[in-house]
């Protein structure tokens, strides 16, 4: 399991990330937009993988609360460690990312490319 | 040239190895897993035994939904009679199960599960809040 949780990071950081600096443009340098989206990936990551999974009986309510918990994570941590950045920007950005990375994981998991 | 130019070619590089092997965030499998954990390793396969943890995961991996069910269906016994994950199966997943020995069924991301929904949920928040911020003065 820690090895898929591995790679399920390394995944979701290739999507979010980006994801990140692109809501930080020309407000925030790309490099410290790119650690500060990291940085909240890093944090909420495993908490969503092996905390959060322990308090739910259902996956739909497991996933609908984890998801947006993390994106609001995220936004804080975003907001906080990009600096010069609204926090209405840094938490939009942080929900986009999110739904791109759940969102396509789950698109490619439908059509037989993830397990 | 910036480094920031190389973001691009530096998400495609993690994105090779992961793609085909795993998810964004936890699969329903990852999530049942944690259950059978929870659940004293005593999840139910469809003739009512109990699952090895690898049997679980694979189960799992093949789109059999019992594990779903038999833990929805979890009340405290270890002796689940087969009737009542039948039942559990119709209730949850909305079917109708043809036969007391037919118990498998693929749930696709984007049928029986939230990550439509949830996908649009989080952009439209997320939209609506970039476009708040715009609208910001300063």
């Amino acid at each position: 399991m820690i090895f898929a949780w591995l790679r399920s990071l390394g995944f979701t950081l290739a999507v979010e990330v980006p994801v990140f600096v692109l809501f930080a443009r020309g407000q925030v340098p790309a490099g410290r937009a790119a650690l500060a989206g990291a940085a909240g990936t890093l944090l909420t990551h495993p908490v969503l993988w092996f905390l959060w999974p322990r308090f739910f009986h259902d996956y739909t309510s497991f996933i609908v609360t984890g998801e947006i918990l993390v994106a609001v994570i995220e936004g804080f941590t975003f907001f906080a460690l990009a600096r010069s950045l609204r926090l209405s920007r840094a938490i939009s950005a942080s929900f986009i990312a999110n739904a791109a990375s759940y969102g396509l994981g789950a698109l490619l998991r439908s059509i037989g490319l993830l397990f | 040239m910036k480094w920031r130019a190389c973001l691009p070619a530096l998400a495609i590089l993690l994105l090779i190895p992961t793609v085909g092997l795993a998810d964004g965030d936890p699969s329903e499998c990852q999530f049942y897993i944690v259950l059978y954990e929870r659940c004293n390793r005593t999840l139910f396969d469809e003739n009512g035994g109990f699952l090895s943890e690898d049997e679980a995961y694979h189960s799992c991996l093949d789109g059999n939904i019992n594990l779903r069910c038999a833990d929805q269906c979890w009340t405290g016994s270890l002796n689940q009679k087969c009737r009542e994950l039948v039942d559990c199966i119709e209730d949850v997943c909305d079917i109708e199960v043809s036969g007391d020995d037919d118990y498998t069924y693929g749930c696709s991301a984007f049928g029986g599960s939230p990550a439509l929904p949830l996908t649009v949920l989080m952009l439209l928040i997320g939209f609506t809040l970039f476009r708040m911020s715009r609208k910001e003065p300063g």
